[in-house]
């Protein structure tokens, strides 16, 4: 035991304060698309950011009863008010007279504001400031330590572990649970699996993650972090493990350059990986299987297959006719196409290449190769006819 | 429309008589409201075990709002509902529930098979991950709607009648003894059709029951056996031949397009 202690703080030790911060931020950002994960795939990503924002008003109640910032208490007093924020909402939105969407943008500024107001009146002179509450303060993680089994680590690694562990455990053991209501929650419910249930309790996690993220990370990167690698993922696999996985490859990736990036630029550490986030989204959004550059590339690469198809069709049908010669001719078959001679010639010498026609000299006509006639039959299977 | 039905008077009620057939499903006084606008009035439904029952009814008569009270989907404002003498919660291992194929996210990142899998999770409860004896299940559901070859696609790339055929799959894989559709047929294609009432038929012959919305009234009497003709009130409900009538279905707003040759 004395000795792991000491190969852990040896380990801590030789991790710079640079290392500590980067740990910390790729820690957090798993926690958080595990989970991300899941809220993308319910439709939840604005309730985040409702929860991020509300339970700032939860953290100053929370201080006031305890008087402590550093207290465990305040932790799970601000959780609590996330997940009362997320009760709110819906009991708002079930009285009909708001839409869910109003009622998040009913609720998370009413706490939000009552908080600033709490803090600038009662709290003046307290580590609570409101520039912080937004981003964080990623370059205070090494400072802040404590000492647990006698290595001192980081006080934000040390919480941000703890709530990648417990996160972890509940995709792992509720992973079933989650697919089937997140799919189909009606079906999940005649199943026996309680939907409410489920949402509570992922509700719940999402709001410990969101407090326990918020000292180091701030509320808007929690948004990012919960929701960028989520959404990255969903469009690229086409299952649920593997977009987990991929989901935590991009906040990983996310998180180191983005870390790296502000040091280079000397700027704000979470407001770049906020940036980062939202690049590898977007490039996601271009370049996935359906996404615009993809289709716009595929789009061309089509009309271009489509002639080429449509001339092994041409000379399929019309080889063994009578008419060939007019049809097929070297100098005619441009007239029965209604191309130019250029791209005539273009398309042609390109099929040649390709194996599927010859020139048949002694006819004077483009004749399809034994291959050509394959991919004749196959395009007319294709294509139905 | 090629059925003959009688047109006489007596014969158009339902009689006491034909209750005495074993009832699966009893559905008493229900009532239920959307925004406090009641969708359905007090309403009485028996389901007829081993039947195929069609439920049919204009637009916004409260079709998938009967299916989803029946279930315990939607709250209800009264009434009762039995199925095999109890409560859906105590026997939801025996009721498959197949909703309208867009209420789910056809986009959710998982294949044709895992949904079908999803059919056993009902007997696994909490936790409990599939065994193979479930895999090998799912597969089977999935061969006996042809969907075989599609196991490992997608879901996002099947079409319409292919998503149907998957949920259906789901269904048998549950091996559940009463199936509630809501409106399978619904922009599926003719092959599929057939695959489905095939299906509904087969498992009327191994004493299941199902209970379906169905909007095309011309294929109504060759697909089903019984019919709920409903419109906020249960119009009328009981075997198809006696139930089918131009009356019930002109009392339902239903008549307009349609005409019963007798």
């Amino acid at each position: 035991m004395i000795y792991q202690n000491l190969l852990l703080t040896k380990m801590l030790d030789f991790l710079n304060y640079n290392q500590q911060m980067l740990l910390t931020l790729i820690v957090t950002g798993i926690a958080c698309s595990l989970l991300g994960c899941f809220l993308v795939l319910n439709k939840l990503s604005m309730l985040t950011d409702a929860l991020s924002h509300s339970i700032l008003l939860g953290i100053v109640l929370a201080y006031f009863v305890t008087k402590n910032l550093n207290s465990p208490f305040l932790l799970i007093g601000a959780s609590v008010f996330g997940v009362f924020t997320v009760y709110a909402i819906g009991l708002l939105s079930k009285t009909r007279l708001v839409k869910n969407d109003d009622a998040v943008g009913i609720i998370f500024p009413l706490f939000f504001s009552l908080a600033v107001i709490l803090i600038s009146t009662f709290a003046r002179n307290v580590h609570l400031d409101t520039d912080i509450v937004l981003m964080g303060q990623v370059i205070m993680i090494p400072l802040n330590t404590m000492t647990v089994f006698g290595v001192e680590l980081p006080k934000a690694l040390f919480y941000m572990l703890i709530i990648l562990l417990i996160n972890l455990i509940f995709v792992v053991v509720f992973i079933k649970e989650l697919k089937i209501s997140s799919f189909d929650p009606e079906f999940a419910t005649l199943a026996g699996f309680s939907s409410g249930l489920l949402f509570y309790g992922l509700m719940t996690l999402t709001s410990f993650t969101a407090v326990a993220a918020f000292d180091a990370v701030g509320a808007i990167l929690v948004i990012a972090l919960f929701v960028g690698p989520a959404a990255s993922a969903y469009m690229l696999t086409k299952s649920l493990k593997k977009m987990l996985l991929v989901s935590i490859i991009f906040s990983i990736l996310n998180s180191i350059s983005g870390f790296y990036l502000a040091i280079a630029f000397n700027v704000s550490i979470s407001g770049m990986i906020a940036v980062t986030t939202g690049f590898t989204t977007f490039m996601t959004v271009l370049l996935n299987r359906q996404g615009i550059i993809t289709a716009i590339y595929l789009r061309h690469k089509n009309r271009k297959e489509f002639r080429l198809d449509l001339l092994i069709m041409h000379l399929g049908n019309h080889e063994d006719q009578e008419d060939a010669e007019f049809e097929l001719g070297f100098a005619t078959i441009k007239d029965h196409l209604y191309w130019d001679q250029e791209t005539t010639e273009r398309r042609l010498n390109r099929l040649i290449d390709q194996g599927f026609v010859h020139r048949n000299h002694e006819r004077k006509i483009y004749c399809l190769t034994e291959k050509g006639r394959l991919r004749y039959d196959m395009i007319k299977v294709d294509y139905g006819v | 429309m090629k059925v003959l039905l009688n047109k006489d008077e007596k014969a158009l009620r339902v009689k006491e008589g034909n209750m005495s057939e074993n009832i699966i499903v009893k559905v008493e006084d229900l009532t239920m409201a959307y925004h406090d606008k009641p969708v359905l009035w007090d309403n009485d439904v028996s389901i007829i075990a081993n039947s195929r029952t069609a439920i049919i009814g204009p637009n916004g008569a409260g079709k998938s709002t009967l299916l989803k009270g029946i279930l315990g989907l939607q709250k209800t404002l009264s009434g009762t509902v039995e199925i095999m003498g109890k409560s859906v919660k105590q026997i939801y291992k025996k009721i498959a529930y197949i909703p309208q194929s867009n209420s789910v996210n056809w986009d959710f990142p998982t294949t044709a098979l895992d949904v079908v899998l999803m059919g056993r999770y009902v007997h696994l409860g909490w936790i409990k991950r599939p065994r193979k004896k479930d895999i090998e299940i799912a597969k089977n559901a999935l061969h006996k709607m042809g969907m075989q070859d599609y196991a490992k696609r997608q879901i996002s790339q099947l079409s319409g009648g292919q998503k149907q055929r998957v949920f259906i799959a789901r269904a048998i894989a549950q091996n559940a003894e009463i199936y509630f559709m809501d409106e399978p047929l619904a922009g599926v294609d003719k092959n599929t059709e057939k695959v489905i009432i095939d299906f509904l038929k087969d498992s009327q012959k191994q004493g299941k029951t199902s209970i379906v919305i169905h909007h095309d009234l011309n294929t109504l009497a060759d697909y089903f056996d019984h019919l709920v003709i409903l419109n906020k009130r249960i119009i009328a409900q009981g075997k198809m031949s006696e139930t089918l009538t131009q009356a019930n279905l002109d009392a339902a707003d239903m008549g307009g397009g349609f005409k019963i040759n007798a």
